[in-house]
């Protein structure tokens, strides 16, 4: 842990009147498409300081890429009328500067600059006409006034640093020439050519093989600690973000149902659906005969939401309720239990929470 | 890259070897296996008397009589050292690469070609340069503004564009300007009057065109606009524009550039219906003409001519497409 | 024989249809931008017209051209624009058998005899060109031509009757070299050595026996039979002079050496001619005014559009249609439709006839009867229709002969109430017909036969259509076999074997004069000198009566003008009464002259405009 402290840390002393690095607050991404309003995103608040690492977790279409791409802007602007794109409203703050209401110029120098983002698949997100130098060289000059070789440099300098062998020939190679990591680690370079302070990994390794993965994983701390960024990674995979994460929001359905320090959220979770997460999550230091337990059922349909809670249809201790979860949408509430901060949406009561993952689920793990 | 060019090139002259045999046979071999007799044949150039005389003449002068294989194969090697042949009073030398002489009119075919070649040059040139132009700024601009009424107004003039052919559009354009004349001057000579006299046709030609790439281009921006490179270079903080132009278009438009590099080869080789209706003396008109006259030499010259360039603008785009698309290897 | 008249269009045969097929889709092309053009003749109409009231458009008027010279001017200077939707077959004087070369070739070249320059029937007379005088002997074998001194070529040297014999050889005996001309001089010329043409036979002492040159001035033609119609030979590019030093053959049309007016400055097949004048040209060797310097200079432009063409003639940045078969459908309905314009116009007869064959050697077209039942069974007036109207078809035809040619008489031997045919008539006929040939005919009595078309002629398969319907009516099944104009006559309906074999009883044709008299349009169709066993007849009917080839002998034997005509009346009644042809339409153009152009009239020996004589007031 660095020595800035996590927000979530009871009695934090914060100067007052400082806002944390980053505080995105009541963000809501909503799109107007011809089948009705997507709430992709819908009202979701966290904070992050520079040296800390977010792992905001769920299944594809839980508004977690959303959230991502909403921080840099990246949505297409609705028109007045609300359509052809995306309608945000909320808070996003970053070191001081609000974004949503932010104009696409201001968005622009920080984009790339102060914050960057890491794609998933680099072999689609990186331009396959273009040399690794150049689009590397290129996301410096937009924001650097330096000459091409200047630029060429701190290329070559960053792809060392990010660990491709023989940088000076390899920078002139185009991205098909890579093998799939080193594509993941030039990508890397690419989002870290001017220094930023946010970074964004989206599913950095989804698409690499385990042993890449590690590696990949491993390089982006020493990067982090390097570069002192603050650091969110998105993935479907809570084995991605269990070592690297200080804090870890689960998403589904557009909202966070748990959010909490990530030893919490892996050792004491209170939601069914992070309980799903967890056991469906194959292991390498449990015998191999033990079956998985997939979540039954399917992600919800952005369109249309099930009722009350966004889970129930999927939730397997519904009954222990009466017709609450699929009447009322829980609260994001703090647990009584932790010392620590560690919000839940779920409508049963702590202590069945609790008691349920003692008793039920722990032994699954 | 070198030897691919290189084995490309002979493969094409063995292309044009076999062109050259089919057309060939197409209009001097089928015509006498459905019964026509070299009479028949020789009918043709010779005027109303029909005189014996000059039938053989004909069938003399033109080798009908001979075998195919004799008559190709004299062709062929006309082509690469020359011929030489009479007029009636003396002996004509017709250099290589000699593609024979008009039936018609005893003018020797390669001459003809490249006095016809210029007016055929420029008018694919200047309907590629405005259709490219034109085409790619209407693709990207729709495709930007994807559902505006800028949009849909202009892809339903492009819908028209593809459905109207030019020789309705020529005319068209041809009477709402008032009729200024349109013809060819050397661009050489003046480069002023050749763009004036030929802006109607090269606007004829190139609205449809343009229809098309701008449709193309549209869709392949929309796609690229999806990818997920373009969502990175926006991610990076580049301008639209630069977005837009640098990383979508440059994405987008290689198989533009595919068609246009066969477009222009096939155009090259005669732009047939533009030149008839604007009665431009170029390669396409004296193709139809010489289809007209049953004049073998000329209909192989420009058959030969087309299929050179449709043969050279595919070599043309591969190594473009290479050059441009790195994944792409020469093998 | 009959000349290629109107060659490039719609009008008689040619082997040559290349050229017309060429041009026709071309021509299609221009109807369909023509839509538009209709869309706005209105305006287009408005700007021509006021251009025109301000020259001398008084002089002119609806058909004025036909029987008088509009515009006549002695002005000179300015340069004459002339287009063509083709192109020439060859401007070689002794190589070239189209209409329009024939006219256009007397700007460059003398031939021994001309037309007289003047509208009407008057233009039918002979008069000296090259020649200063000529006489036939009494017994009709010699022709002699004495003639003017002192012409010269353009490159200064005299012209000598040696150079005119030249001419002639080189064109009807060299047709191995020149093969597009007509050969009249070598069927009827005498040949003792049987010579081989100045291409095979390079031994200059050797030539034509029956082609005397005396002296320098003068040249006889010894004949094998008297030939009446000599005189019309002798206006044939034929045999306008050619020096044979300078002969290159094939290749002869680029270096034409003129003894005209005008001389060929430069010549690029499929682009464009321009003549100017020809400085040698001495105007007092031409008492006779054939040739006047007007221009000082003559454009063609080739293988432009009948519809640009037509568009630049209203607009008067042309000044004449070289074809001169007139302007197209949409240049038509706008000229007609707008007085003005109309004024500048005349629809004047071609000198050509659309008509039907009936194969005499078909059965049962072999029976008289069954011909005469197909004359009245024809509705002519939806024939008329189908060919485009009174204007851009022509007159209903009742005879072989158009109105044009010397031997015309009007006549119907086969009248039907307001043209539109007899069912009644042509079933009594067929029923006669039956009983005579009854195998010949269905068992339900109804008969079946075939009519040929040039299926790339859309008027001659509406016609042919017309036809179809009307035998219909009488009993008589027609399948229409269409084929292309380029083997209409060598492979198929001018093929004897086989029509025969493939019962084309009947087959549309349309025929134009070489010169306008009897000869010159009817020997080729309606004797067995148009019968070729082998394809390429022009007698598509074969029909063959030794009656009317001794007529022709007679005529032709007959010195007295008046008495000949008579006989071609004869002729042309004869081969009415054996219903030999079904004659269609007197095929009529309309021709537009814009108001700078001088000296207009439409000469009856070439059924088109005089082209060699129009001036323009432009500079």
């Amino acid at each position: 842990m660095s020595t800035i402290s996590s927000p979530f840390e009871v009695g934090d002393a914060r100067p007052s009147g400082s806002r944390p690095f980053l505080d995105v607050n009541d963000l809501h991404v909503h799109f107007s498409t011809e089948d009705g309003l997507v709430k992709s995103v819908d009202g979701i608040s966290f904070q992050l300081e520079r040296g800390q690492t977010l792992g905001i977790v769920g299944e594809s279409g839980s508004g977690k890429s959303v959230t991502s791409l909403s921080l840099l802007g990246l949505h297409k602007k609705a028109d007045r009328k609300g359509r052809g794109g995306a309608r945000m409203t909320g808070e996003i703050w970053l070191d001081g500067e609000e974004l949503v209401s932010a104009d696409e110029a201001k968005l622009r120098a920080l984009r790339g600059n102060k914050m960057a983002m890491i794609f998933q698949d680099p072999l689609s997100a990186m331009h396959p006409f273009y040399t690794v130098g150049d689009q590397l060289i290129e996301a410096y000059r937009v924001h650097h006034k330096v000459s091409k070789s200047e630029g060429r440099k701190r290329a070559i300098e960053m792809l060392d640093r990010v660990g491709i062998p023989q940088p000076n020939s390899r920078v002139d190679d185009y991205p098909h020439q890579f093998s799939g990591g080193m594509r993941q680690r030039a990508m890397i370079a690419m989002s870290l050519m001017c220094d930023p302070q946010l970074l964004i990994a989206d599913e950095p390794t989804t698409a690499l093989d385990v042993t890449v993965q590690a590696q990949i994983l491993d390089l982006m701390r020493d990067l982090q600690r390097e570069f002192n960024s603050a650091l969110i990674i998105i993935t479907h995979d809570l084995g991605v973000v269990a070592e690297l994460a200080d804090d870890i929001m689960v998403m589904y359905g557009g909202k966070a149902v748990e959010y909490g320090p990530a030893k919490t959220v892996f050792t004491a979770p209170e939601h069914p659906y992070t309980w799903g997460l967890l056991t469906s999550m194959p292991r390498l230091d449990r015998p191999v005969q033990d079956r998985l337990a997939p979540i039954p059922g399917n992600p919800p349909s952005m369109i249309n939401v099930p009722s009350g809670c966004a889970f129930n249809p999927r939730c397997g201790f519904v009954a222990q309720n009466g017709g609450r979860c699929s009447g009322e949408v829980p609260e994001l509430l703090q647990t009584t239990s932790s010392g620590r901060r560690h919000l839940v949406r779920c409508h049963l009561p702590v202590d069945v929470r609790q008691r349920t993952f003692n008793e039920e689920i722990r032994t699954l793990l | 890259m070198l030897t691919f060019i290189v084995r490309r090139l002979i493969a094409a002259v063995g292309l044009l070897l076999v062109v050259a045999l089919i057309t060939y046979c197409i209009f001097y071999e089928l015509p006498q296996w459905a019964g026509m007799t070299v009479d028949n044949l020789a009918s043709e150039f010779v005027g109303k008397s029909q005189n014996q005389d000059a039938l053989n003449g004909v069938i003399d002068r033109f080798h009908f009589n001979q075998p195919f294989f004799v008559q190709y194969y004299d062709y062929v090697k006309a082509i690469l050292v020359g011929d030489t042949y009479s007029d009636g009073t003396q002996l004509i030398h017709c250099n290589a690469p000699c593609f024979g002489y008009s039936f018609r009119n005893s003018e020797q075919v390669w001459p003809t070609l490249l006095d016809r070649f210029p007016v055929t040059f420029s008018l694919a040139i200047g309907a590629a340069v405005l259709w490219l132009i034109f085409g790619l700024a209407i693709g990207v601009i729709s495709a930007v503004r994807k559902g505006s009424i800028l949009d849909r107004s202009v892809m339903i003039v492009a819908l028209l564009g593809v459905a109207l052919p030019v020789y309705f559009v020529g005319p068209l354009i041809w009477m709402l300007d008032g009729f200024p004349a349109v013809s060819y001057s050397s661009f050489l000579s003046n480069p002023l009057s050749w763009a004036q006299a030929l802006w109607i046709p090269w606007v004829a030609l190139a609205f449809g065109y343009a229809a098309i790439y701008a449709r193309m281009t549209r869709a392949g921006m929309l796609d690229a606009l999806g990818e997920d490179f373009v969502r990175t270079a926006r991610a990076k903080g580049l301008s639209n524009t630069r977005v837009i132009l640098r990383h979508g278009l440059r994405a987008a438009i290689m198989p533009i550039v595919t068609m246009f590099g066969m477009d222009v080869g096939a155009l090259l080789g005669g732009a047939v219906l533009v030149e008839s209706v604007f009665s431009l003396p170029g390669i396409g008109y004296l193709a139809i003409n010489s289809l007209g006259q049953s004049d073998l030499p000329m209909i192989m010259g420009v058959t030969l001519m087309a299929a050179f360039f449709v043969i050279i603008a595919n070599l043309v785009v591969d190594v473009l497409y290479a050059s441009l698309d790195p994944r792409v290897r020469m093998s | 024989m009959g000349r290629i008249q109107r060659t490039t269009a719609s009008t008689t045969w040619s082997f040559t249809e290349g050229f017309n097929r060429n041009m026709r889709k071309r021509r299609l092309l221009a109807i369909l931008g023509g839509v538009m053009a209709l869309a706005t003749t209105v305006s287009a109409c408005g700007s021509s017209g006021s251009s025109s009231g301000s020259t001398s458009a008084s002089a002119s008027s609806f058909n004025a051209g036909v029987t008088s010279i509009v515009n006549q001017s002695s002005k000179t200077g300015g340069t004459l624009r002339y287009a063509l939707t083709s192109d020439w077959d060859s401007p070689d004087p002794g190589n070239t058998y189209y209409a329009f070369s024939w006219d256009f070739s007397r700007l460059y070249g003398r031939s021994l005899l001309a037309y007289e320059r003047v509208p009407g029937s008057t233009g039918l007379n002979l008069q000296g060109d090259l020649a200063k005088s000529w006489s036939v002997s009494p017994d009709g074998l010699t022709w002699t031509f004495n003639l003017q001194q002192g012409v010269k070529y353009q490159d200064g040297q005299e012209v000598t009757a040696a150079d005119v014999k030249y001419a002639v050889e080189r064109s009807n005996w060299g047709q191995d070299t020149l093969s597009n001309g007509p050969s009249y001089f070598k069927s009827l010329v005498v040949d003792k050595t049987n010579y081989q043409g100045p291409y095979k036979d390079t031994n200059p002492n050797d030539g034509v026996s029956g082609i005397e040159v005396d002296g320098s001035y003068t040249i006889k033609f010894h004949l094998t039979q008297p030939f009446a119609d000599f005189g019309y030979l002798a206006t044939l590019p034929d045999t306008m002079p050619v020096p044979r030093a300078k002969d290159t053959g094939a290749t002869y049309y680029k270096a034409i050496q003129s003894t005209g007016q005008y001389e060929i400055e430069s010549y690029t097949p499929g682009k464009n001619m321009t003549l100017v004048p020809n400085p040698e040209f001495d105007a007092t060797t031409d008492p006779n005014h054939q040739h006047t310097v007007t221009a000082s200079k003559i454009t063609v432009s080739l293988d432009m559009t009948q519809d640009q063409i037509d568009q630049d003639l209203l607009h008067g940045s042309l000044d004449g249609d070289l074809d001169g078969t007139g302007v197209g459908t949409t240049a038509q309905a706008e000229i007609l439709s707008n007085p003005t314009l109309k004024k500048q116009a005349d629809d004047s007869y071609t000198g050509a006839l659309t008509y039907m064959t009936i194969n005499t050697k078909v059965a049962p077209f072999d029976q008289v009867s069954c011909r005469q039942a197909v004359e009245y069974a024809v509705n002519k007036v939806t024939v008329q229709n189908a060919l485009g109207g009174s204007v851009g078809g022509g007159d209903i035809a009742s005879t072989v002969l158009p109105p044009s040619v010397a031997g015309y008489q009007a006549s119907n031997q086969y009248s039907t109430p307001g043209d539109t045919g007899s069912v009644d008539k042509a079933k009594q006929l067929l029923a006669t017909c039956k009983t005579a040939e009854p195998s010949a005919f269905n068992s339900d009595g109804s008969l079946n036969v075939n009519l040929s078309a040039r299926s790339d002629r859309p008027k001659e398969i509406n016609s042919a259509v017309a036809i179809q319907a009307a035998l219909a009516k009488v009993g008589i099944n027609v399948t229409i076999d269409k084929f292309t104009s380029d083997k209409y006559f060598g492979s198929f309906a001018g093929n004897p074997t086989y029509t025969e074999d493939n019962k084309i009883g009947l087959s549309m044709m349309k025929w134009g004069a070489d010169w306008q008299d009897g000869y010159g349009f009817m020997d080729q169709v309606v004797t067995s000198a148009g019968i070729h066993a082998g394809g390429g007849s022009t007698n598509l009917g074969l029909y063959d009566d030794p009656a009317v080839d001794a007529l022709f002998t007679k005529a032709l034997a007959t010195t007295d003008a008046t008495a000949r005509t008579a006989i071609w009346t004869q002729i042309d009644q004869k081969v009415m009464s054996d219903a030999a042809i079904v004659p269609l339409v007197y095929n009529k153009a309309l021709v537009f002259h814009p108001t700078q152009v001088t000296n207009w009239y439409e000469e009856t020996a070439f059924g088109m405009p005089d082209f060699s004589i129009l001036g323009t007031t432009n500079n």
